[in-house]
């Protein structure tokens, strides 16, 4: 039995502790103790640039994802199976925040959501929440859910302390007939504005997620989703963090079938830079609006022409951390005549 | 069938191929229509063909989806994994609508906008297609979003589609992809060629260099799809739509198997939709699945279901085909007539069947009729085994509904076709002559032991003089082309002058002998409605029909009719007029609008 761990440089020139690939489901017999990933990225806090300790805990993955499941979501490749116990979990923890080094803001993923006491039991989400305000300086800890595990039983035991509790939810967008049809997220925008606002209540901090063109989607709807989106969480929700997630392809997943056959195509840098825009101009400086493309200027991420993408992304960087328009690019130049060709002519639309 | 408001008017309907009008009180919209979607889709569209149209576009939510498209695009997300995508199905079956003018109008397509998730699958496209088609030919008319790229433009308007966007043009421009007049090529090979300017002169291309930009490729590629699309329906109006279709497939073996799906699956009639005569002087059949072609397929059935030889052919006289048609006039058959013309009545007893390809066999006295009359095959001696079991199909055939004592086999080739004869003189269970086998043991010419063979059978007294033969011959033509019987009568003649050949009575004519079908005088209908049941019948009110008869004006059709048929017109008992179906009789008399039947002479 081999653990394996790299480092790989990470764009912000943080190292990163990460285990190898090796899926729990390609019959490799893994060790539950050590988290699948721990490194450090450039984030914000009230618009000042912050270091982060983001930590991937092995975690038993999304319940929903086991039972149905979205459409763009991979996550479960990254989950082992079979039963972890709460040591390990706790093991996970310990070993990740022995890289915990002053950082302000601690972000805990675990492929699923940490509320969801099937998935961490309520000791675990106590504990873990617990062993992270004990550091220093702590202003901020991340952890994710869907919005039916918001309660205010489960939340309440979490919010004790200095720190700050941020709850990011996978909203994806606010028109239910698309979550309900193209993303099968399960939950309606009622459900996550009732489960938000206790939250808030609670003094939780919110951050949503809102996904950038679901499948069948054209280019766009995508943009025009995105950008009614934003409007409807800023106004619910003012002051409230979003974060625009253009689609990546993950691996066996329904979006991958159809990017596979053609019939999908990431969304352009533009498209997300032109969302960025007409978002900020809507949020008005009060929602911090921010996006960190996964596979950004990769064939499955979200890209441009290949020639302007680096630039671009640099840009879309700042602007998340900054949450400043005026970093953003003028579309212009480049591939910017035929992403609009593509825009109006990708597909006819069903908005 | 299109909503009852609606009007969708057919203009040309051949095989699977459709071609009309949208109509309402607003505007027309013609069809097949190229359009370019910009947008937010519903609204003002620009139409690049055909040229000078305006048309609108919408899209109705909440109206019912099409159950053909909604039940294949479940089956298109299940074939790629994607089941958890069924709810997408119902978000997008709403149905659109394309209409000339400011107004919409309840004109709908048959349409989903997922249906690319079904176009990227040859086979559950042509699956798709022979639903749409096998269930009813009078469909709303058929779009497919993001189809009518190079590949398969053609293919899908000969398939029945009807609407067509530029989203797959733009789309192959971007990733510089130019297309040709038959296919395309990748950008970059274009300062090969001298740059884009040397071999296109649309406004794209003109004045630019070797390189062009992917934008302008995009919008080349969409002038050339117009072009294309306007060239596909002029071979559709020409009658050779199918020819010009296969020239394109080469190097495209997703859209062959898509077109032989559907051929093969929605059967060659698609519901009395192949023309039975076309206008066309020649049918090439140049590919091997033209040996499937609708109007071959049509013919060989029609041979199995139709024809039944004259009582009086006591032989069955196996011939070989000609390049030249019709088989009578070249040299082959020429020299065979030359060498029997020494035994006197030969063709009274003898049923000749000329063993051929595409069309498998064609009886001599048919041999003027469409497509025995007009096709034309490239010969190798070389026969696949389709042909050869086209000919032993037909050739059975004929063998069962006739009364033959003997088969004389007069052909190179019979050890192909009738392995199982040769040697053991049986064939079907009837005794069995291999001339050119007979030939080679004597040492004689064929021609001369074709003669020998003949010549014993024709003792005794004639059934048919040399005369009443070639009469009872050409109302046999006329009985299978027209399904007009005519008594035989001794005053019955033919005469032939430098016009060509016309069946009389006496000195009246019944029947001008064209090479296509014969064609009846109104005289020669006349006396036909006199007799119940006679000939394919056209029921109208009580008007003269001159020029175009519509559809809607069709009271009833008797018999089956299809396009190019004749078909005699009346009112109860009172004969109107001869004419020629343009649409099969199935469709006319429904709420599609279009000419019916182009009236060839009339009663004043």
């Amino acid at each position: 039995m081999y653990l394996i761990y790299r480092f790989i440089i990470c764009s912000h020139d943080t190292f990163i502790m990460s285990r190898g690939h090796q899926s729990g489901k390609d019959g490799i017999h893994r060790r539950r103790d050590r988290p699948i990933s721990v490194w450090k990225e450039k984030d914000s806090i009230e618009g000042n640039e912050v270091s982060a300790l983001v930590i991937i805990l092995d975690g038993p993955g999304c319940t929903w994802s086991k039972n149905v499941g979205c459409t763009m979501c991979g996550y479960n490749n990254d989950v082992s199976e079979g039963h972890i116990e709460n040591d390990d979990l706790m093991e996970q923890v310990k070993i990740a925040l022995d890289r915990y080094d002053g950082e302000p803001y601690v972000k805990i993923f675990t492929s699923g959501s940490f509320l969801d006491p099937s998935e961490i039991s309520t000791t675990v989400q106590k504990d873990t929440i617990g062993s992270i305000t004990d550091l220093s300086d702590i202003d901020r800890i991340l952890v994710e859910s869907r919005p039916e595990f918001m309660t205010e039983d489960l939340m309440t035991p979490l919010t004790k302390g200095d720190h700050a509790l941020e709850i990011a939810v996978g909203l994806e967008t606010s028109s239910d007939m698309i979550r309900s049809k193209f993303i099968r997220k399960g939950f309606i925008w009622d459900q996550y504005v009732k489960s938000s606002k206790k939250a808030i209540e609670l003094g939780c901090l919110l951050k949503t997620y809102l996904l950038m063109k679901p499948p069948f989607i054209g280019e766009n709807d995508a943009i025009n989703d995105m950008i009614s989106s934003i409007s409807d969480v800023h106004s619910n929700f003012p002051g409230s963090r979003i974060s625009v997630n253009p689609m990546n392809i993950q691996s066996n997943t329904v979006v991958e079938n159809l990017y596979k056959r053609g019939l999908y195509r990431p969304p352009w840098l533009w498209s997300l830079v032109k969302v960025l825009k007409e978002g900020s101009s809507i949020a008005n400086g009060k929602t911090h609006l921010m996006s960190s493309p996964s596979g950004g200027g990769k064939k499955r991420g979200v890209h441009n022409c290949g020639e302007c993408d680096a630039k671009v992304l640099e840009s879309i960087q700042e602007f998340s951390i900054r949450n400043n328009i005026s970093i953003l690019p003028i579309i212009e130049g480049c591939c910017s005549k035929e992403w609009n060709e593509y825009v109006s002519s990708s597909s006819i639309s069903i908005l | 069938m299109p909503d009852p408001r609606s009007s969708y008017r057919i203009d040309i309907i051949d095989g699977p191929t459709r071609c009309g009008k949208l109509e309402s009180d607003s505007g027309k919209v013609k069809l097949p229509i190229l359009i370019d979607i910009e947008n937010e889709g519903p609204g003002k569209i620009k139409v690049i063909f055909p040229e000078r149209m305006d048309a609108s576009f919408d899209r109705r939510e909440g109206s019912d989806p099409h159950p053909i498209m909604v039940d294949h695009m479940m089956k298109g997300l299940s074939r790629i994994k994607a089941d958890s995508m069924v709810g997408a199905v119902s978000a997008f079956s709403n149905r659109f609508f394309l209409m000339s003018g400011e107004n919409f109008s309840e004109v709908p397509l048959t349409t989903d906008l997922l249906s690319r998730v079904i176009t990227t699958d040859p086979f559950l496209l042509s699956d798709l297609l022979i639903a749409i088609k096998g269930n009813d030919p009078l469909h709303d008319p058929l779009y497919l979003p993001g189809t009518g790229g190079t590949l398969d433009l053609e293919t899908l308007f000969y398939l029945g589609v009807e609407v067509f966007d530029t989203m797959k043009a733009r789309s192959d421009g971007r990733n510089g992809i130019y297309y040709t007049e038959r296919s395309s090529l990748d950008a970059t090979e274009l300062k090969n060629l001298g740059g884009a300017s040397s071999i296109c002169s649309c406004q794209a291309c003109s004045g630019t260099g070797e390189d062009l930009s992917n934008l302008s490729i995009s919008d080349h590629n969409v002038e050339m799809i117009g072009k294309r699309l306007k060239m596909a329906v002029f071979y559709l109006r020409k009658g050779s739509l199918r020819e010009h279709v296969m020239a394109t497939l080469a190097g495209k073996p997703e859209q062959m198997s898509i077109l032989r799906k559907v051929e093969k699956g929605v059967g060659w009639d698609l519901g009395g939709c192949t023309p039975s005569f076309r206008r066309s002087d020649k049918v090439a059949v140049t590919y091997r699945d033209d040996l499937n072609a609708p109007d071959h397929s049509l013919w060989r059935q029609r041979i199995i279901e139709e024809f039944t030889p004259i009582p009086t052919k006591r032989l069955l006289l196996l011939l070989p085909c000609s390049a030249r048609k019709p088989y009578s006039s070249s040299r082959t058959h020429r020299r065979i007539d030359n060498a029997l013309n020494s035994v006197k009545g030969w063709k009274t007893i003898c049923q000749r069947l000329v063993l051929t390809s595409p069309l498998g066999a064609v009886p001599m006295e048919l041999e003027s009729l469409y497509p025995a009359a007009h096709y034309d095959i490239p010969v190798t001696g070389d026969w696949h085994n389709e042909e050869i079991e086209h000919i032993r199909k037909l050739t059975g055939s004929v063998m069962k509904k006739g009364n033959f004592d003997k088969v004389i086999c007069y052909h190179h080739d019979r050890d192909r076709f009738f392995p199982e004869a040769i040697g053991r003189s049986q064939l079907f269970g009837s005794e069995f002559v291999d001339v050119h086998g007979l030939a080679d043991d004597e040492g004689i010419r064929p021609d001369e032991m074709l003669r020998r063979t003949i010549s014993p059978e024709l003792e005794g007294p004639m059934d048919l003089n040399r005369r009443e033969n070639e009469v009872m011959e050409v109302l046999k033509a006329i009985e299978f082309s027209t399904g007009i019987e005519f008594e035989f009568t001794r005053d019955l003649n033919i005469k032939t002058s430098w016009r060509g050949s016309m069946l009389r009575s006496g000195k009246r004519d019944l029947f001008d002998l064209k090479i296509g079908g014969p064609v009846p005088t109104k005289e020669a209908g006349k006396i036909a409605w006199e007799v119940e049941g006679n000939g394919k019948r056209i029921m109208i009110d009580d008007f003269t029909p001159k020029g175009t008869l519509f559809s809607h004006g069709i009271n009833e059709v008797k018999g089956i009719v299809r396009p190019g048929d004749i078909v005699l017109i009346g009112h109860d008992d009172t004969f109107k007029a001869v004419g020629r179906a343009m649409i099969p009789g199935s469709m006319m008399g429904t709420p599609i609008r279009g000419n019916g039947v182009k009236v060839l002479s009339y009663m004043k």
